[in-house]
């Protein structure tokens, strides 16, 4: 509707950047949005039956196996921040966000969220957007649910907002305080659940969840980590350290290798910030959880053609991940990596083991001590510490003190790509500018003495994998290439072999766009 | 007398009506001795209220059909005050009648008064009699007409069925179902006389709540001329 904003990113209560895409894909999916028609005349209120009627005239014919939904970016109803209004006899195909709708003038709301509409607080409309339309998929409020948990409230999703707000406090307020996830039973529902019940236009809203059918079970992943039989032309396998201690920065190698004899069509997004790759931990709790990056991207899926024989690799850090820190408990995680190589294939690795033990040294007490905190681990999953000073003083002291070890050159690597680039707080009308003299001489201690292709290795990981452009990735290569002529700073970095250039430079080109070897 | 130390629900319903005419309770929670700050939001619309209704053989949930993502709104409530509301009782969760044949019906209403606290009501009963009426019993039961009457705006091809329940003998029925075709007049004109007026205005409020309907200009301009203040005697 004109004048009113389809929230396409916000930023959330971690700091991480949230889309409706990101969303789901907590839950598996892979939904993309399509803002199409902006120019719905202004209607400063709408009733049902004019919603059914725009649902009507604006949706669109569609064939083949994916699922529609129409979602109204609309004024207001009554005070309602959204409404699945679609429950006829094609039922559940629209829904709508209300972007009139304020939010209230409470201590609890955020400042700057406080009495605004929702057109103006982008987070809080893209939890109600997501929430309706995961009405739409036949979700229910957690408390009306027949399969109520002990704990019909909480902060997750399919929650009201007004629920959520109850969990807010002056000091963790609305909507930073709301989990831009769906909850376990809402997770499984989408995953598992059946097709009718789920897809919108089949079964009407109520099926599985409300009083139509309930008494279907409530859906379950299957114990452990089974990985079903995937794809038997396609192998997906992840390495990683074997072992670490709490708080060491921890990096993963990805690896789809076509083993059938066919050429095959698969993803190029081989990371964990667009939905396509996940990974499935499991804690030594025997927790299950999803680990995808903090930062998480949506756009097209650039395809790669994989020859027999053929492979693409990614390497990917999983330090700080939408589960936090995310090897923090002592103890053996297993891991198994999930990709979705294509719109109907999925593969999975073999179940690799990590076994994190407390830190053992002086050293590892020391940044083990450090890296703890949320404002270190974002900085070293986004590959810049922002405004965050108490981070750029813990990563300047890792780099300077323990260079020689990978999260010393990873937080060196970070404060490298940090300063060779200026920053703008745009909240604060500031601006941080390039510092290059200071950027070097961090590059220069990640360089310092250590492999050149583990050096490349922790510059793609710490470059955000949404930023394609990060100077990081391309100032080390220059750097390798210097130690390979001889040009080098004479600081120490280790003199390259042509063999280990040209894995750098691999190692880069697949950051930049992967590419079949 | 005792004095009644916890909030209470409760929850009142005609005790016989036809089938071919609509029901609509009131809700009431009540303070005990201590003042309380509950959710304002007693109606069906919003989702903290949900009625079960059984009887032989047959339990269904009475709770509105549209999911909506709301604030929270709150009343702080003096010792045995109380907050009044209405509640169309004519469909499940999933629009279905609610009550699909004659019979003697239980109903229990379950409302989540603050977080963590979800009061339940006493049981109160109605017994559902044969309609006299066969096609405006046929049109209670058309899934068109209950989201219309619901909804207070007419959906799908509910026209005929409504025009069939407007015909009721009831006033709320007659409401509903004027409220639904955009009659004003019709809604003024069933409420003649004191209870007629009263029924009039917790049929209204059944469908266009306060705090819900405060903006929609049908609920003000309706209580105006009913010289109703909106909330529902008791």
């Amino acid at each position: 509707m004109v004048n009113r904003h389809f929230p396409v990113s916000a930023t959330i209560g971690s700091g991480a950047i949230a889309t409706f895409r990101s969303i789901y894909a907590t839950a598996g999916w892979d939904v993309t949005v399509v803002p199409d028609e902006i120019k719905i005349p202004d209607d400063p209120s709408l009733t049902n039956a004019e919603l059914e009627t725009l649902l009507a005239g604006h949706r669109q014919p569609f064939t083949g196996e994916n699922w529609r939904l129409w979602l109204l970016v609309g004024s207001s109803q009554g005070d309602f921040f959204g409404i699945m209004f679609d429950d006829d006899t094609v039922p559940r195909e629209g829904a709508a966000g209300f972007a009139d709708a304020r939010l209230g003038n409470d201590t609890v709301i955020a400042a700057a969220a406080r009495n605004q509409p929702l057109n103006n607080v982008p987070a809080a409309f893209l939890r109600t957007l997501v929430h309706e339309a995961g009405h739409a998929f036949n979700l229910f409020h957690p408390k009306q649910d027949v399969h109520r948990s002990v704990d019909p409230i909480g902060i997750e999703i399919m929650n009201q907002t007004g629920d959520v707000i109850g969990f807010a406090t002056a000091a963790n307020p609305y909507p930073n305080n709301a989990a831009f996830v769906f909850s376990e039973h809402d997770r499984l529902s989408l995953v598992h659940s059946p097709d009718p019940q789920v897809r919108p236009g089949w079964k009407n809203f109520g099926w599985g969840h409300g009083s139509l059918s309930a008494g279907l079970p409530v859906p379950v992943d299957v114990a452990g980590l089974a990985v079903p039989g995937g794809d038997e032309g396609l192998t997906l396998s992840v390495r990683m350290p074997q072992q670490a201690f709490v708080g060491e920065y921890i990096t993963a190698e990805v690896v789809l290798t076509n083993t059938g004899d066919q050429p095959r069509h698969v993803t190029g997004l081989l990371t964990l910030a667009e939905g396509d790759l996940v990974f499935l931990r499991t804690s030594p709790r025997g927790e299950l959880d999803h680990i995808l990056d903090v930062a998480v991207a949506c756009g097209p899926r650039p395809m790669v053609l994989l020859n027999p024989g053929e492979s693409v690799t990614s390497h990917v850090q999983v330090f700080f991940t939408t589960q936090g820190v995310t090897f923090d408990t002592p103890g053996r995680h297993t891991v198994v990596a999930q990709l979705d190589t294509d719109p109907v294939t999925t593969v999975y690795s073999t179940p690799v083991t990590v076994d994190i033990r407390t830190p053992a040294s002086e050293t590892e007490l020391d940044i083990s001590g450090k890296t703890l905190s949320s404002g270190v681990g974002r900085a070293l999953a986004l590959g810049d510490f922002a405004k965050d000073d108490a981070a750029r003083a813990i990563l300047t002291h890792l780099a300077e003190s323990h260079a020689d070890t990978d999260t010393g050159a990873a937080s060196a690597l970070v404060m490298a790509n940090s300063l060779a680039r200026s920053f703008t707080d745009f909240t604060g009308d500031t601006t941080r500018a390039a510092d290059p003299p200071e950027s070097e001489r961090f590059l220069d201690l990640a360089v310092s003495g250590r492999p050149v292709q583990r050096a490349m290795e922790l510059a793609v990981t710490v470059a955000s994998p949404t930023e394609k452009d990060a100077p990081v990735v391309a100032d080390t290569l220059a750097r390798i290439r210097q130690g390979a002529t001889g040009t080098a700073s004479g600081k120490g970095a280790r003199t390259a072999r042509k063999g280990d250039v040209a894995a750098a430079e691999r190692l880069a080109e697949d950051f930049a766009s992967l590419r079949a070897r | 007398m005792p004095t009644q130390a916890e909030p209470r629900l409760q929850l009142r319903v005609d005790p016989a009506l036809p089938l071919d005419e609509c029901l609509v309770g009131t809700i009431a929670v009540q303070a005990g001795s201590q003042a309380l700050r509950v959710s304002a939001r007693l109606n069906l619309i919003e989702g903290d209220l949900t009625i079960t209704v059984t009887a032989a053989g047959y339990s269904a949930r009475c709770a509105w059909p549209w999911p909506v993502d709301t604030q929270r709104r709150t009343v702080d409530l003096a010792p045995r005050m109380r907050l009044v509301g209405a509640v169309p009782l004519l469909a499940t969760d999933t629009s279905a009648p609610l009550f699909p044949s004659a019979g003697d019906y239980s109903l229990v209403a379950e409302y989540d008064a603050a977080p963590g606290v979800r009061l339940v009501s006493t049981a109160a009963t109605v017994r559902r009699t044969p309609g006299q009426d066969g096609a405006r019993a046929a049109a209670l039961r058309d899934r068109d007409v209950i989201q219309s009457l619901l909804s207070a705006s007419l959906l799908g091809n509910a026209a005929a069925g409504l025009r069939a329940v407007a015909g009721g003998t009831r006033v709320t029925t007659r409401v509903l179902a004027a409220l639904a075709l955009d009659r004003p007049d019709a809604v003024v004109a069933a409420a003649t006389g004191d209870q007629a007026q009263a029924d009039a205005a917790a049929a209204i409020a059944s469908v266009l709540p306060a705090g819900v309907a405060d903006t929609d200009p049908r609920r003000a301009r309706l209580l105006a001329r009913l010289g109703a203040d909106g909330i529902p005697r008791w």
